[in-house]
């Protein structure tokens, strides 16, 4: 028997205006597997993503995380239960420094984070007293979120008090999939981690995500470049035109008709493997 | 109902009718900016004002009515293209909000120099309409109404023909839709936007003319009310929509007059700006809106650079309090004390306002409001419920931060240009509320002998004494505010200034975090509102009004924004520095808007900002 899914998206739909971005979407993720989500451009996984993670409310269906409905919860809530997400384009918070960036990204474990006045007054209190027990859990966190970029070695951890906006696109990416997992997110949702990256560094990013793989981190990965597809994921969701045209194992996955048709128009090419990545970057 | 009272009720009727329409009127200048140059335009009250001189000016030398409207609105046109030049055009390429200050800062130039030239006194427009009345069924209509009306009407049917028919009305809406793509199909921005603020300020200008016949009295100072009115109706239809900003016109108007006609005259400006808010927290895009998909990879941080660059070394610091603590001592003349003791209270002021501006991006404009409040409580404290200085001093800064926070609630859900509206209406809301609680807070006539404070069985009635009181309270609150921004808040909040969508994905919740900051600053502002009103004595509801909510934002981006020496600096300099030159009481906020345009050019960042 298949264990239970951590992640559940059922019947998905959204329409912007006339255009059905996303119809009738499906998915499932069990505890320390990892999807990935590929499909041309436009066919709608990145919209996917905001529904996932709320940042978008669906027109109809609903996201469960560990069997609980959490259709209802904006992206914040979704935080706190540990569905934490990265950008397509890279959001880091620009005239922060990296390390501040990291310590946002573990915001939802501090005991300031929670809900109501308790989380409020704490959060005041560490605000004016800053001292003693008040500023410890902030050493800890610090402690504990500085060797998520360890991996990534000189490009960023000599300068992690420098402000985001002075570090390279690609390594904004890296700085930004550390902040995700500064909040030690139960699914970690990454919208193309490895965009802008040369091959060399794209490999490098398989290794971090294989790691992260081991250590049991469940995760949903919206990528284009096929060798982290069959490297990293244990499945793969094709998308097109809103819609889920196949899903299967990676090997098996680009010798599907249907996805070789979405990827280069209406005639399969035989041995189309190779020819899924530049038909799409 | 008896016939009597429906009467009345059509005439309350017409009267908001023909109110909305000039309303309309401004209205659809602002959205017609918004819609091209996407930014409010905070001078459009005051081309209102000079439209509306304009056509005082041509109707007292006998010109007639027919021939004043075109000539106004010509004017209008004329000016609307220098504002265009002079706020807008420099500032292309700067953060969205630096020509949104800008045009604040050549309204503030506009008001002082109507000021200066026609003087503070209201005048009263020529009587050259008839008074003719016309009765249709129980409604009655004056020849003035007509005018108005019809006025307003072929108007709005000029500017909807060309708009959608002329090659410039289909330049604008090309540059409205998506500005890149129309530069590239050769729509040279510059002119479409110059085209839009001429129009808009024609408009502008007209509605000038209109309130001038129906009021029959205009003033220098009418064209910030009005400005805000215009913001109102915008954002009661919906911005960005010229049809939806008329028909917020026309609601508001229609609600007013209703209003005026259940709760009395003096309620007419608190009704609304109630509107505003309460539009604002049901509807935050507009009652004629539609529902848009969020948008939720478009950047927020569209705020001036954050200036953290220059730091004062501790030592420094140190020395510089000192010696600010010692200048009593060493025989400085009480007329400086008092010079310095305000300089401090502004600089409270201006250090609570850049806390939320600089470390929140929350562009507070009727921040003032906030002062009115801390005074009041603080007064009211002190003279009706027998409370000593120091426990009225710190209710009144607890008061401040609740009762603003609660305020602010609806304003803070919103983001950017809505956001830096509604702030601006809670500033008058206060105010005007605090006009119209007359059984608390005696109305127009203000509050006098609030009592000096007393501390340690001392009174402290001298001038070296309230000087050392109020920079103890500033350095105090400054270093509670420093740690503030230093802290785990601190950087949530700025998290949440730079990407709001982000923030939200890491578990941050900005409503949470946007008020928290808003009722800290408002703790302090309420502070130095108390301090204020023990100082002067006397408190009236007009004590802190927008003037000084824009002064503040002046010397906060002076300074540099998010920098509390900036803020310091930044009062020191705008309120010792015409004391220094002595400079007439009427160039002051002449040369306040020139400082602010020349910083915004010049230095954005600030004298103290880094980058």
């Amino acid at each position: 028997m298949t264990p239970s899914p951590m992640l559940q998206g059922e019947g998905l739909a959204i329409s912007f205006g006339g255009l059905r971005a996303v119809q009738e979407l499906n998915l499932a993720v069990a505890p320390g597997q990892t999807l990935a989500i590929i499909g041309p451009n436009g066919a709608g996984k990145t919209t996917l993503f905001n529904l996932l993670a709320g940042t978008l409310r669906p027109d109809a269906g609903q996201v469960l995380l560990d069997g609980r409905d959490i259709s209802r919860l904006g992206p914040e809530g979704r935080a706190e239960l540990g569905l934490v997400r990265t950008f397509q384009h890279g959001r880091t918070f620009a005239n922060l420094t990296a390390r501040e960036n990291l310590l946002l990204g573990a915001h939802v474990r501090r005991r300031a984070s929670r809900a109501g006045l308790p989380g409020l007054l704490w959060e005041l209190a560490e605000a004016l007293f800053p001292f003693g027990a008040l500023r410890r859990e902030e050493a800890r966190l610090g402690a504990e979120t500085e060797p998520l970029v360890a991996p990534f070695g000189e490009r960023i951890v000599p300068r992690l008090d420098r402000p985001a906006y002075s570090f390279s696109y690609a390594n904004r990416r890296r700085i930004e999939i550390a902040r995700a997992l500064a909040a030690r997110p139960r699914v970690l949702l990454l919208d193309e981690p490895t965009a802008g990256m040369n091959p060399a560094e794209t490999l490098e990013m398989i290794h971090y995500l294989q790691e992260l793989k081991r250590q049991g981190q469940t995760m949903v990965i919206i990528e284009h470049k096929l060798p982290l597809v069959t490297q990293v994921a244990d499945l793969v969701l094709v998308m097109d035109e809103g819609r889920r045209i196949a899903q299967d194992l990676p090997h098996r996955i680009a010798h599907d008709p249907q996805v070789i048709a979405a990827y280069l128009g209406t005639h399969p090419v035989p041995g189309g493997t190779h020819e899924l990545t530049p038909a799409v970057s | 109902m008896t016939s009597a009272t429906l009467s009345l009720w059509l005439d309350q009727a017409v009267n908001g009718l023909v109110l909305g329409n000039i309303y309309a009127l401004l209205a659809a200048g602002l959205a017609l900016i918004f819609g091209v140059a996407e930014l409010i335009n905070f001078a459009h009250g005051s081309v209102y004002m000079v439209g509306a001189y304009l056509g005082w000016f041509l109707l007292a030398h006998g010109a007639p009515l027919w021939a004043a409207l075109p000539l106004a609105a010509l004017g209008g046109a004329a000016l609307g293209v220098l504002l265009e030049r002079v706020a807008v055009r420099p500032f292309r390429n700067s953060a969205r909000i630096a020509p949104l200050l800008a045009t604040l800062g050549v309204g503030m130039i506009l008001d002082s120099l109507a000021e200066r030239i026609f003087t503070p006194t209201p005048k009263s427009f020529p009587p050259v309409l008839p008074v003719l009345r016309f009765h249709l069924g129980g409604v009655s209509l004056g020849f003035l109404d007509l005018v108005i009306l019809g006025t307003s009407l072929v108007c709005a049917g000029s500017l909807f023909a060309l708009l959608k028919w002329s090659r410039t009305g289909r330049a604008l809406r090309a540059a409205a839709l998506d500005p890149e793509a129309a530069q590239q199909m050769g729509v040279r921005v510059d002119r479409v936007n110059a085209a839009a603020f001429a129009l808009a300020s024609a408009l502008g200008a007209l509605a000038g003319v209109l309130i001038g016949l129906y009021y029959n009295q205009i003033s220098p100072s009418m064209g910030f009310q009005a400005g805000l009115k215009g913001f109102t109706a915008c954002v009661l239809g919906g911005l960005g929509s010229l049809p939806a900003a008329m028909a917020g016109g026309l609601a508001l108007g229609l609600g007013e007059s209703f209003g005026v006609a259940v709760f009395g005259a003096s309620s007419r400006n608190l009704i609304a700006f109630s509107f505003l808010l309460l539009a604002l927290f049901l509807r935050p895009d507009g009652l004629f809106a539609r529902r848009r998909p969020a948008a939720p990879e478009v950047l927020t941080g569209s705020f001036l650079p954050q200036a953290s660059g220059l730091r004062v070394p501790r030592k420094l610091a140190l020395a510089l309090a000192g010696a600010a603590f010692l200048l009593p001592l060493l025989n400085a003349s009480p007329y400086l004390l008092q010079v310095l003791t305000i300089a401090w209270l502004s600089a409270l002021f201006a250090a609570s306002l850049t806390l939320v501006a600089g470390t929140a991006g929350v562009m507070s404009m009727g921040h003032a409001g906030l002062l009115t409040l801390g005074g009041y409580a603080s007064a009211l404290l002190t003279l009706k419920a027998g409370f000593g200085f120091p426990a009225a001093l710190l209710s009144a800064g607890l008061l401040t931060a609740l009762l603003g926070s609660l305020l602010a609630l609806p304003a803070l859900r919103l983001q950017g240009h809505t956001l830096a509206i509604a702030t601006l209406g809670i500033g008058e809301i206060i105010n005007q509320g605090v006009l119209n609680a007359d059984a608390l807070t005696q109305g127009a006539m203000g509050l006098s002998g609030i009592p000096a404070p007393r501390l340690f069985g001392i009174d402290i009635t001298s001038a070296r004494g309230f000087y050392w009181l109020s920079l103890t309270v500033l350095a105090g609150s400054c270093l509670v505010m420093a740690a503030v921004m230093g802290s785990p808040l601190g950087r949530t909040v700025r998290a949440l200034r730079e990407d709001a969508t982000a923030a939200r994905a890491m578990g941050i919740r900005p409503l949470r975090y946007r008020m928290l900051v808003y009722g800290i600053s408002a703790f302090f502002a309420g502070l130095a509102g108390s301090l204020f009103a023990h100082l002067y004595t006397y408190l009236s509801y007009d004590s802190f009004g927008a003037n000084l909510s824009i002064l503040g934002l002046t010397m906060v981006i002076l300074g540099g924004l998010g920098n509390l020496w900036g803020a310091v600096l930044g009062a020191l300099t705008l309120s010792g520095l015409p004391e220094a030159l002595r400079f007439a009481a009427l160039y002051r906020s002449l040369a306040y808007g020139l400082i602010l345009l020349v910083v915004l050019r010049v230095r954005p960042q600030g004298l103290l900002g880094g980058r």
